[in-house]
């Protein structure tokens, strides 16, 4: 057996020098947006988690666990600790102490932007530990290489993308892992290992909800089909009991953790599975004929007690308005429910529905191996592989509801991608080993044997097997294969005894994968493009090329900078909430609403003031204690994402809590308009005038380049605000509220009648 | 500054990275590829 030994020794060196250059690729492939702009962290909620890491690396872990933010939602304020998701920023914070404690003196500024690459490697990694568990190594390699490269996962885990879903894919597909290895192995140590990494996976995201009903599901799914178990005992038992117990420690979850409708699927199975284990005890006792008088008390019995029990339990949960469910949650269920009542999870752009270009954007060549995969999964079926079954399937679910949810389908997508390939490979490498002129002695002894077909060097052999693994590949490039391997007649001279080696002719072998590595290399240079191209632009600075070089557009953070050495420290600032994060990180001001968006009222409020006119507007930030008003316009550079676009849902979000507030109002003719013909409301309000004010004389003729028209009111004054800062792209304009009109006393306003 | 690092060659790095690993993920299942026969 040392050929064996030897092989597999061989195998395992290769397996480690391969793991180690994926995690490499996992790591470097996320650097482009360090390499074209800067080390700096990206986008909107990551300005939030590095202030809190700031903070926690700053004061220490008791008082991040005790504070309580009052320079957001102003007069509210915000309790960090109970509604903050720990996981990312208590692993930062980590690594800068120990970094720190080694004597290696790195910013939290750069641990920060450089958690998401080095934690994309440990997720490719658990990946190649799932997919082993699954299929084997073969199919594990397979996996990990394509996680380190899938555009889906890079989008969120660039250098710089500071968020949640940076630890908490890694977290995800570990806690997989440790679930599919205590499925496997019955051991009680992976089960706890496995309560523990959910604790993480709890730690970090709110989307492990998803963990706590997929297992639950795929339980189910093993009992109904008759593959119960101890193994899958040991399984779920234990992480229900010490997961929930684990996952009620953390402040955000608290109680959720057992009162929520997003948890019962996990208690109701836990005791399906009791009442199974129960059943099987029983028969394993009882003789046949008892076990079956049994059965029949029970179910009697067992029947009127459950339907009790149910109506009891839905008369409780339908006496709550959302049955229980969180907003998002019912959004993921039915899809038209956000729009209908809840117009700020509608609004966020990341909770909408993707479109079909952006499937093959996102996971590329993925998307046609992953039903070859499925296919892989059931030849044969074991409990592993009708997990990813299970998880492939729900996961695709959730990504065509909410664009955001195509980063859970990435694993999910690379593990059965990976193991269709990884089957692949196996059946063409092993033709061509077994196959080489002049190899081993008992292959020509089969060749001597079988070739009773045809005289030349190759085995011609056929097997069904063999026929469904060719026709997993794509048809428009196997089909040369597809009719070599139809035309051979089914063997039937091969005898019982004689050891026939099953196996492709050489030649369509070595094309194949010729032509799987161009497919490879097709994905590779895609990821490679997606990475470089399109999912680096920190969005806080803006490029575009013209005839005369690049152009950068740093208008956020000259704002930022004038508002943190121009204006006290105490001073409130009103924006929209999509500023709110980077306002506090950046600017160090109190702000009114931010992205965190837990109070609507208050949100309302600020939309209602944007889209009132400039008296009314001026009391109600008045009241708010604002000193400033910040505004984002891109008409002068073309700059889309800018309030006048975002406009329509302040009035919606306003409108939902003001009733005076009416959409109807802002469109002329059902469509919303700045120019000439824009209502009066549109041209009064106080969005327009702060967005447009002095606007016309950039060019004489107030184009907007956006809105690609001329406004419509181009000369006007403000009375109640005045312009304090614009930026030089005019992308981002600031004004200070007017002091109020001093009241003299006895002198009574003078009107036109006396 | 002519020697430094820029996208271009990272995006270098990165194709020829990835492809080698895509190869030698290949050679690795040729490692490992044990011979099945009929009647198995």
């Amino acid at each position: 057996m040392t050929n064996n030994s030897l092989r597999n020794a061989f195998g395992g060196v290769l397996s480690f020098f391969i793991l180690l250059l994926i995690g490499v690729l996992a790591f470097s492939i996320r650097l482009f947006s360090v390499i074209k702009y800067e080390s700096v962290i990206h986008e909107f909620d990551p300005y939030f988690n590095y202030r809190v890491t700031q903070f926690l690396t700053k004061k220490g872990i008791y008082e991040f666990w005790n504070w309580f933010d009052d320079r957001t939602w102003y007069p509210l304020g915000r309790v960090i600790g109970g509604t903050v998701y720990p996981g990312l920023t208590l692993t930062a914070g980590t690594i800068w102490w120990l970094l720190n404690s080694l004597n290696i003196p790195l910013s939290v500024e750069t641990v920060c932007v450089f958690t998401a690459p080095i934690f994309s490697a440990f997720a490719s990694w658990a990946t190649y530990l799932l997919t082993k568990e699954v299929k084997g190594a073969g199919a594990g390699l397979t996996a990990a290489a394509l996680l380190a490269m899938v555009p889906s996962y890079i989008s969120r885990s660039v250098a710089g993308s500071y968020d949640n879903e940076a630890v908490a894919i890694f977290a995800l597909i570990f806690t997989f892992y440790l679930y599919i290895k205590t499925l496997n192995t019955g051991s009680l140590f992976y089960a706890t290992l496995n309560s523990i990494a959910y604790f993480y996976m709890v730690c970090s995201w709110g989307g492990y909800t998803f963990i706590i009903n997929l297992i639950p599901m795929h339980v189910l799914l093993c009992i109904v089909t008759g593959r119960y178990s101890s193994r899958l005992y040991i399984a779920y038992a234990p992480l229900v009991v010490l997961g929930t117990l684990l996952a009620a420690l953390v402040p955000v979850v608290g109680f959720n953790a057992v009162m929520t409708s997003e948890h019962f699927a996990s208690f109701l199975v836990f005791i399906v599975i009791h009442v199974v284990a129960f059943v099987y005890y029983i028969k394993g006792i009882l003789s046949p004929k008892m076990f079956k008088v049994a059965v029949t008390l029970v179910i009697s019995v067992g029947l009127v007690v459950c339907c009790a029990v149910i109506a009891i339990l839905i008369a409780l949960v339908a006496s709550s308005p959302t049955k229980g469910w969180s907003g998002r949650s019912l959004s993921l269920l039915d899809p038209t429910y956000a729009s209908k009542y809840i117009p700020i999870i509608a609004s966020v752009s990341e909770h909408q529905p993707p479109t079909w270009p952006s499937y093959f954007m996102d996971i590329n060549v993925l998307a046609f191996l992953v039903p070859a995969g499925i296919i892989a999964c059931f030849l044969p079926l074991s409990d592993a592989s009708s997990f990813v079954v299970l998880y492939i399937v729900t996961s695709v679910y959730f990504s065509g509801v909410m664009v955001r949810l195509m980063l859970v389908l990435a694993p999910a997508a690379c593990i059965t991608s990976g193991i269709a390939l990884s089957q692949a490979f196996d059946v063409f490498t092993r033709s061509i080993k077994y196959q080489l002129p002049g190899v081993s002695s008992t292959n020509e002894l089969d060749a001597g044997e079988t070739s009773s077909t045809t005289a030349e060097a190759q085995n011609d052999a056929v097997k069904t097997e063999k026929t469904e693994e060719t026709s997993k590949d794509r048809p428009s490039r196997k089909s040369k294969k597809k009719e070599k391997v139809q035309v051979e007649k089914p063997s039937t001279k091969a005898k019982a005894e004689k050891k026939r080696l099953l196996a492709l002719p050489l030649e369509a072998s070595v094309i194949s994968l010729l032509l799987l590595i161009m497919l490879g290399a097709f994905y590779v240079v895609h990821c490679v493009w997606a990475a470089a191209e399109a999912y680096s632009a920190p969005s806080i600075v803006l490029t575009s090329h013209s005839h005369d070089g690049l152009h950068v557009f740093d208008d956020f953070r000259e704002a930022y900078g004038w508002l943190r050495h121009n204006t006290d420290v105490d001073d409130k600032v009103a924006s929209w909430w999509d500023y709110g994060y980077q306002t506090t990180a950046m600017a160090n001001r109190t702000v009114i609403v931010d992205n965190n968006t837990w109070n609507n009222t208050h949100i309302a409020t600020v939309g209602t003031a944007m889209s009132s006119p400039e008296k009314a507007a001026w009391e109600i930030f008045h009241s708010l204690d604002v000193k400033y008003v910040l505004v984002v316009f891109g008409g002068l550079v073309g700059y889309p994402s800018d309030d006048i676009n975002k406009f329509l849902w302040m009035v919606r979000i306003g409108g939902g809590v003001f009733p005076h507030i009416k959409e109807p109002d802002y469109l002329r003719d059902g469509q919303y308009r700045i120019d000439s013909q824009a209502t009066s409301t549109m041209l009064n309000c106080l969005m327009y005038k702060l967005s447009y004010y002095r606007f016309v004389e950039t060019d004489g003729k107030g184009f907007d380049r956006v809105r690609r028209t001329e406004i419509g009111k181009k000369y006007f004054k403000l009375t109640h605000f005045e312009e304090v800062f614009t930026t030089h792209h005019w992308m981002v304009r600031i004004y200070k509220l007017k002091p109020p009109k001093n009241r003299i006393r006895g002198k009574t306003k003078k009107s036109k009648s006396l | 500054m002519k020697e430094m690092f820029d996208d271009q060659d990272l995006g270098f790095f990165a194709n020829f990275l990835g492809i080698f690993i895509f190869v030698l993920v290949i050679a690795y299942h040729y490692v490992m590829a044990d011979p099945k026969y009929a009647g198995n």
